[in-house]
């Protein structure tokens, strides 16, 4: 070997964001001489937008990649400063992890692993572009500074870099986040290539100094305790835990903000910005022009650390002018003495129709290159993290040629994320909802485990005593289940008495505890307090309670959308052949088979749900379906 | 839906039209060795220009007949293909297939014509499943029903249950996916009204869906009696034809004879079976028969019980009354023979429930079709404008009422919001396996411009 730079590997990581962070540690810990390429090693993991990981949806993700052995529900639980169960009051596949957590810490955290994980190399220089072998497969990517650099497998997770303009009042800089430069001509190697980009927008919020605002005059949100964790056997959280705030803004607020828009101050109102935001992270002048009925919007102050006064502002992301930002923010309750110390603006980035993409992440046009994270269209930190854990496994598998990691819709929120992506595409920046989920009742925080500890063992990521410790976890489980079908609870006077509290009707005799269980004003945790109200003994192990009492209560919901999911099955089960896609399918309109072909479903199932496609044009793939298997 | 077969390349025929006594018959084939097959089984007759007239068959020949050929992808399937339009007998149509079927031809599926016109590009499979609905329209009204939901009727009708399906999901998702917001509470009974309101549309949909089925599959309306009670005589009024064999001999109808006619826009099956006594005393022969009726009567959609008004003695009828007792279809009493009674036995009590019909002077054949058709459409009073047709629309608003039902309860009981949501959910694909749409999006898309969403 000569004495230069390595420059051969099995896979590059463009990218040290959240996704990159999980696609580079995959590959790495399975065995793959990785490199990971970033525009600046300071900024690794960092979390560039809010100081918060989790909530409805997302803390369902960051619970899959515990399962499946990904890194950042540990770093989450390690570097947390506030966490919450939300929706606690709703039922158990709606309620969900979330904390803030303290940014620089997060960030040094999980750079600290990257930078400790042996097969995983970390080099700072700018990739301007891919290339690939003479097999028309991936051969590498070109950097600015250090020339070609060869892989097998190319994962691209750039984020909002690619083409990135950022918008602040009328200045438009070049920039993939506040102070560094975008990732120049990759968007242009790519559309070489064939690939077609799209433009999309999001926004941040200003950041304010801590200490110029009133927190004793704002309402506080506390912590909970014990604080809910994301990663199994995490144990209490080792940071002091502190608590958000929260305001509104008012009728002052939005007629400052009204008044810079119509003198043309705002670059989505002005035609500055092309690329289409979020609907359901609008920025403030969004939400105070179209909701123009709503008197007032929420604002929660959330601390970004623990040795840092700066709080970031949640609901007002804005591209407005810094004087317009200072001038409106001041007039919201506990800010009238606020002072800013970095203005929010806009970003506007290139990014990769996903619709381009295999179910493995790969691209279709080019063999052996992966894209993952923020650079497929989605939004939000768990989003991209869980693309690089999947990419990352992906990439794997093919390395080895074992069979590639697609997880079904019913089994995963990753599975709902990715295959929305591949298939619908997307037109604004995607983001995880619960109501994406046609099998909700089955995506539970709880069962996270069952669902998903099998793959992440038989990818060989997840450590063989953390599958053990989650295997005899849900053993307890079900013997806790059955102890609940036999167990009785009498009529003792405490009982009375808690059934009256909880607005229950009282009752005459013993009755099974699982039929108890069954009443909607019943819960998991009233169950136990009835328990031992009654002179049982309750589990020990508050997670199992939990877990069983959802399985027994709900019992008839969930077998009702088993029995639902087993009818759908039926379509899904059904492979689409590749030669399909080669045939003249003229009962077809054009429209719909041309987009047929260029998403190139892998079973009737997913076919059935892009978007256009009718109950006709199943039919007529099925037919053509079975006329070729019995051609062949 | 059509059924699937996939033996693509036999060559297929089938009688056209129905096994009816009528001037003309057509006989289909189609496939790749259609014209080898019509050149072995049909010869030409000289002199004739534009159709084939021949004799078909052997040298004494079964028929004469006019053959229409379509080379390789000019017919209604795609494939080469010829059809036969024979004398209409059922006789000939028979002896015609048979001869078919000995030059290599094999007897089509139900639709495999339209399905082989779909596969080679010659209909869209929405063509093809109304096209199947209007063949099998038998009467104007189910041709127009056809029409409508071809035309997109059932849409336009159930959209408003979807939107207030997609509606309440808006308002419940938009809870459960953004706890922060302050989006208020639900108005909870704001919700069940539109809830209830949603699965009565169904209802009423469902109400008529048999009619409907009716209307394109047809009904079966058995004659039943003891022997001797003038069932076949009944029939061959109804059909103004000698279409079953008429005796004085009891047990005569050994066999099920069936007749098709249309009343009031239904097109009915009538069936004629065995008169029924108890089996233990009838003969073998007879007794065969009538284990054929008691299939029958469980097929039946209507049952009329023929009695015979110049014996009315009631302890005849006793075995029938308790064979009666055990199926779910109406049953209509009709006094036949009345031509036979004088005038002051019409007064009797045992007429008072039913018709009173004389097949020889034709009294009370009128009144007959009303009653037969008041039992058949008995659950849609009302001319409906939109009627589901097939037994998957049906099943597909059955699964959405009884979903929609069951969130209804859920949220009145104060359950999970997201077990209600399920319920909705599962409604609302329902409907769109019949519309085509996507409940997902749809919801998000009024979730965002309803709720100001703002972290």
């Amino acid at each position: 070997m000569n004495s230069g730079l390595k420059n051969t590997y099995d896979v590059i990581v463009v990218g040290g964001g959240h996704a990159g962070c999980e696609a580079a540690l995959a590959c790495a810990r399975l065995g793959f001489s990785t490199l990971m390429l970033t525009g600046s090693i300071e900024r690794i993991a960092a979390m560039s937008c809010n100081p918060a990981i989790g909530g409805v949806g997302k803390g369902h993700l960051v619970k899959e990649m515990d399962a499946l052995g990904g890194q950042m529900p540990l770093i989450a639980d390690l570097t947390g400063i506030h966490f919450r169960t939300l929706n606690s009051s709703r039922g158990p596949a709606v309620q969900a992890t979330r904390c803030q957590s303290d940014m620089d810490r997060y960030q040094k955290a999980m750079s600290n692993v990257v930078f400790a994980t042996e097969n995983l190399k970390v080099r700072q220089d700018d990739v301007i572009g891919v290339f690939l072998n003479d097999t028309q497969h991936i051969g590498g990517v070109q950097t600015r500074n250090g020339g070609a650099v060869f892989a097998r497998r190319v994962i691209l997770t750039t984020g909002t870099f690619m083409g990135g303009q950022l918008h602040l009042g009328h200045q438009t800089t070049a920039g993939g986040r506040a102070g560094e430069a975008p990732s120049a001509g990759l968007s242009d190697s790519l559309r070489n290539l064939g690939i077609q980009l799209g433009r999309l927008k999001t926004g941040t919020c200003p950041r304010l100094d801590g200490r110029t605002i009133r927190n004793e005059i704002l309402e506080e949100q506390l912590p909970e305790t014990p604080a809910p964790r994301f990663a199994f056997n995490s144990g209490p959280p080792p940071l002091k835990q502190v608590s958000c705030r929260m305001t509104s803004t008012n009728r002052q607020t939005h007629d400052t903000i009204l008044t810079a828009v119509s003198q043309g101050l705002a670059p989505i109102y002005n035609g500055q910005i092309g690329g289409v935001g979020p609907r359901y992270c609008p920025s403030i002048e969004d939400k105070v022009i179209r909701f123009a009925q709503k008197e007032s919007h929420l604002i929660f102050l959330e601390p970004h650390g623990l040795d840092t006064y700066e709080v970031y502002p949640n609901g007002l992301s804005t591209s407005l002018p810094p004087a317009v930002q200072l001038q409106f923010l001041r007039t919201i309750r506990g800010l009238e003495d606020v002072e800013i110390t970095r203005w929010g603006y806009a970003v506007e980035y290139d990014f990769v129709i996903p619709t381009q993409l295999y179910a493995t992440l790969e691209t279709k046009q080019i063999p052996g290159l992966y894209c993952a994270g923020q650079i497929n269209g989605t939004t939000g930190y768990e989003e991209a993290a869980i693309q690089g854990l999947l990419a990352g496994l992906n990439v794997t598998a093919s390395l080895q040629g074992t069979a590639a990691i697609v997880l079904p819709r019913h089994l995963a929120y990753a599975g709902v994320l990715i295959d929305d992506l591949v298939t619908l595409g997307t037109d604004e920046p995607y983001r995880m909802f619960t109501s994406r989920a046609e099998h909700r009742l089955l995506l539970r925080e709880d069962n996270v485990y069952r669902r998903l500890m099998d793959v992440g063992h038989q990818t060989g990521l997840l450590e063989a005593t953390r599958y053990a410790q989650m295997q005899a976890f849900e053993n307890d489980v079900d013997a806790e289940i059955e102890r609940i079908q036999k167990a009785r609870i009498y009529p003792a006077e405490k009982v009375q008495a808690i059934l009256s509290r909880l607005g229950s009707a009282t009752i005459s005799e013993p009755m099974p505890m699982g039929l108890i269980l069954k009443r909607p004003e019943v819960d998991a945790h009233s169950i136990a307090e009835l328990e031992e109200a009654s002179g049982g003994v309750p589990h020990a192990d508050a997670r199992v309670r939990f877990r069983a009492a959802v399985e027994a209560k709900y019992a008839g919901y969930i077998e009702r959308s088993k029995r639902n999911l087993q009818n759908q099955t039926d379509l899904e089960a059904v492979q689409i052949p590749a030669f399909i896609f080669d045939l003249q399918l003229s009962g077809m309109s054009n429209e719909v088979f041309d987009k047929l072909k260029k998403i190139r479903p892998r079973t009737l199932g997913q076919a059935s749900r892009i978007s256009g496609i009718t109950p006709v044009a199943i039919s007529l793939l099925l037919i053509a379906i079975k006329k070729g298997q019995a051609q062949t | 839906m059509i059924a699937l077969d996939l033996h693509q390349n036999d060559t297929i025929c089938a009688a056209a039209t129905p096994a009816l006594p009528s001037a003309l018959a057509v006989i289909r084939v189609s496939g790749r060795d259609a014209l080898a097959i019509k050149e072995q089984v049909f010869s030409p007759k000289k002199g004739v220009q534009k159709f084939f007239v021949a004799t078909f068959g052997d040298v004494t020949g079964i028929d004469e007949a006019v053959c229409v050929a379509y080379p390789h992808g000019k017919s209604y399937t795609g494939e080469a293909a010829f059809e036969l339009s024979v004398h209409g007998s059922p006789i000939v149509v028979q002896e015609v297939l048979k001869k078919l079927q000995d030059a290599g031809c094999r007897m089509a599926e139900p639709g495999e014509f339209s399905l082989r016109a779909v596969l080679n590009h010659k209909m869209d499979l929405c063509a093809a499943e109304s096209v199947c609905d209007l063949i099998s329209a038998r009467s104007k009204e189910a041709a127009q029903v056809a029409l409508r939901n071809v035309k997109g009727g059932l849409g336009k009708f159930l959209q408003p249950t979807r939107s207030c399906i997609v509606d309440v999901l808006c308002e419940m998702e938009a809870r459960l996916d953004f706890p922060d917001e302050d989006l208020g509470e639900k108005q909870k009974e704001r919700l069940l009204l539109d809830m209830e309101n949603a699965a009565k549309l169904l209802q009423k949909l469902l109400d008529g869906a048999e009619l409907g089925q009716k209307l394109i599959e047809g009904a079966r309306v058995l004659l039943f009696g003891l022997p001797n009670a003038g069932k076949s005589t009944l029939l061959n009024t109804l059909l103004g034809q000698e279409r079953a064999l008429v005796h004085h001999l009891p047990g005569t109808t050994r066999d099920v004879v069936e007749a098709l006619l249309v009343l009031g826009g239904i097109p009915v099956s009538l069936v004629d079976v065995a008169g029924i006594r108890d089996v233990q005393i009838a003969e073998t022969v007879e007794a065969l028969g009538i284990e054929k009726a008691h299939n029958e009567m469980e097929r039946a959609d209507a049952i009329l019980w023929l009695i015979d008004a110049t014996d009315t003695d009631a302890a005849k009828q006793t075995y029938l009354e308790s064979l009666i007792q055990t199926i779910q279809a109406p049953v209509l009493k009709v006094f036949t023979k009345t031509d036979l009674l004088a005038t002051k036995d019409f007064l009797k009590s045992p007429f008072e429930d039913g018709v009173l019909i004389s097949a020889k002077t034709g009294a009370g054949i009128k009144e007959l079709h009303a009653q037969v058709l008041q039992l058949l459409r008995k659950d849609a009073s009302g001319q409906q404008e939109i009627l589901l047709t097939r037994e998957r629309q049906k099943v597909q608003v059955q699964i959405a009422h009884e979903s929609l039902l069951l969130a209804r309860k859920a949220l009145q009981i104060g359950e999970a919001d997201e077990v209600v949501a399920s319920e909705l959910r599962v409604a609302g694909e329902a409907l769109d396996k019949l519309l085509g749409k996507s409940i997902n999006q749809d919801v998000l898309d009024l979730i965002f411009s309803r709720f100001c969403i703002g972290k």
